[in-house]
């Protein structure tokens, strides 16, 4: 069977497969319109690469396990910024994730003197526009960025700005649709689509929220949508795990368990020769 | 409903506990108890939930999510040998864990005299003895330890050393029934019984076989309550049903849809259109 990846050196120099390259990536935009998922475990990864989905993305935290389970597809992954005072110590970080396999580095919240500094390395990059979790005390809390003139050109500048600096992609997040039509139009780097529309070169969920669970707030963001109820799957497969463990601790109460096959003898003769022995030592003691 | 008593923690937190030490001791003869080993904070949960009654663990980056997951539940942390060659590096990692939450420690094959030093500092700690993974060299195969009356005396004599060192507990793992037997009426420790028979004063499994998702070849002594290795297996097959569902949409424009946008007043639009025409000229 052919192999539907492609041989690539990673940034690493380690050869491997892979769904894409970034120049495939840069090559796709306004032909092809690409999915992204944020994974926070080795399963969610795994069956992103079984779906086909196009681009994962993650946080350091699980990443060699991340990347084991989904070898072959582009994988991005983000930096927590407030651990890196300096961008000698931020590139540090980016070359030991490049080491894990990493195809791309989300730079998130960074200083962008840090951003062009990396870029320099040729390290693919992907940057964060609009609403960021982190910045967003600048923009008025959890809210859309970019519904007045002023906070449009805002994010355009900033798009710009990525642009200029190397960047591959840019995340944009819960921003008026119509803006990031025209924003996509303007710019060679890939949009990706949080919360903004349908017109991104690329969309991005993350897997909690297509799953459906529930780690922060009750319900799903309104620009999300849940495919699935894992609320409700988890809480069955837990009742599962404390029915299991009940059986077994009133099976141990009630003397089912261990039972003959469970266990090993010894000899009628060696239990007596044993017995002996540790009277002849008591004895001994005394 | 199950009822927790009111302690201290070894690190002075004020809590609820299912036993203390002494608790433990003074059951054993009396009452059979329940150990599981747990590996992640469900399991953990899912076992103080079903009245296991002690727990143990090991000291990696899960340890602080499996003890508030199980924060009522006796509980024995693993204390690695290997990472701490001298008695003060074990004893220093024996603190950190303590002070994390452990209610006692699992000094699997440390050196005895080890021991009795944490032992001084009455911190409590349970052992290991008759087929140790780690000692399978020693004894020639993966094999049941103590059917020779030879053997089974050094068995006697190892849980007497570690009696002596002032554990609480001892681990004893694939020993003949009637010789555990016979050593639990003998010694002073609470044994627990692993593929040693139904003689001792507790019964150890660990959680992944109960639940029938075994890391090894599933071992004779150990029994499936569930079939987890099934389940996770749908489990995963959904994920992968989800993220294809959204792939396809993605990709025939169906998702996002109207209500998943966020919108803009036409004027507000249209100035930023004329904007970025001017941009363009400049370009």
């Amino acid at each position: 069977m052919k192999n539907k990846y492609k041989k690539v050196y990673s940034l690493a120099h380690k050869s491997g497969y892979r769904n894409y390259t970034v120049r495939d990536l840069l090559d796709l935009k306004g032909k092809k319109k690409l999915t992204q998922i944020n994974v926070v475990s080795p399963e969610e990864a795994a069956a992103a690469e079984l779906a086909n989905i196009d681009l994962i993305i993650t946080g350091e935290d699980k990443l060699q396990e991340i990347r084991q389970a989904a070898p072959n597809t582009f994988l991005t992954c983000g930096i927590k910024y407030t651990e890196h005072e300096s961008k000698e110590s931020i590139t540090k970080k980016c070359f030991e994730l490049i080491n894990i396999g990493v195809d791309s580095i989300h730079t998130n919240s960074w200083n962008v003197n840090f951003i062009k500094y990396v870029s320099d390395f040729n390290i693919p990059l992907q940057g964060h526009v609009g609403f960021v979790p982190m910045k967003s005390t600048w923009t008025g809390g959890v809210k859309p960025v970019g519904k007045t003139l002023k906070e449009a050109i805002k994010i355009y500048e900033e798009i710009k700005e990525l642009e200029k600096i190397g960047c591959w992609a840019v995340e944009v997040e819960c921003v008026p649709a119509d803006i990031l039509a025209e924003i996509t139009k303007m710019t060679q780097m890939l949009t990706i689509s949080i919360g903004s529309g349908s017109k991104g070169d690329v969309q991005f969920l993350f897997a909690e929220d297509i799953l459906g669970y529930h780690f922060d707030s009750e319900t799903t963001p309104r620009h999300a949508k849940s495919y699935r109820n894992f609320d409700k799957i988890y809480s069955t497969i837990q009742t599962e795990r404390i029915n299991a463990f009940k059986k077994f601790q009133s099976d141990v109460e009630l003397k089912k368990f261990p039972s003959k096959k469970h266990s090993v003898m010894a000899d009628k003769k060696e239990l007596i020769k044993f017995t002996n022995l540790i009277s002849n030592l008591q004895h001994g003691n005394k | 409903m199950k009822k927790y008593k009111r302690v201290f923690s070894i690190n002075n937190d004020l809590g609820y506990r299912n036993y203390t030490v002494r608790d433990i001791i003074q059951l054993k003869g009396k009452k059979k108890l329940t150990q599981v080993r747990v590996t992640n904070a469900e399991e953990a949960a899912a076992a103080e939930e079903a009245g296991i009654d002690l727990l143990l663990t090991g000291p990696g980056p899960e340890f602080s999510k499996i003890r508030k997951a199980a924060a009522k539940t006796f509980m024995t942390v693993g204390v690695p040998f290997i990472q701490n060659p001298s008695k003060r590096d074990a004893t220093k990692k024996a603190f950190e864990i303590i002070e994390a939450g452990a209610d006692s420690l699992m000094c699997q094959n440390w050196n005895l005299d080890w021991m009795k030093h944490l032992s001084k500092f009455r911190i409590p700690f349970q052992s290991h003895v008759g087929f140790i993974p780690r000692r399978t060299t020693w004894i020639g195969s993966i094999r049941s330890f103590g059917k020779k009356a030879n053997e089974a005396l050094e068995l006697f004599k190892d849980i007497k050393d570690i009696e002596k060192t002032g554990a609480w507990g001892i681990e004893v793992e694939l020993v003949p029934q009637n010789i555990l037997a016979e050593i639990t009426k003998m010694t002073s420790l609470v044994t627990i019984s692993i593929g040693s028979g139904n003689a001792a004063d507790a019964q150890f499994l660990f959680a992944e076989d109960i639940l029938g998702q075994s890391q090894i070849q599933f071992p004779r002594h150990a029994k499936k309550y569930a079939n987890f290795e099934k389940l996770m297996q749908k489990i995963q097959n959904e994920r992968i049903n989800a993220f294809r569902e959204f792939n396809s949409e993605v990709k025939k424009n169906k998702f996002p849809s109207k209500k998943n946008l966020i919108t803009i007043e036409k004027k507000e639009l249209m100035n930023f259109k004329k904007y970025i025409a001017n941009q363009n000229l400049k370009g």
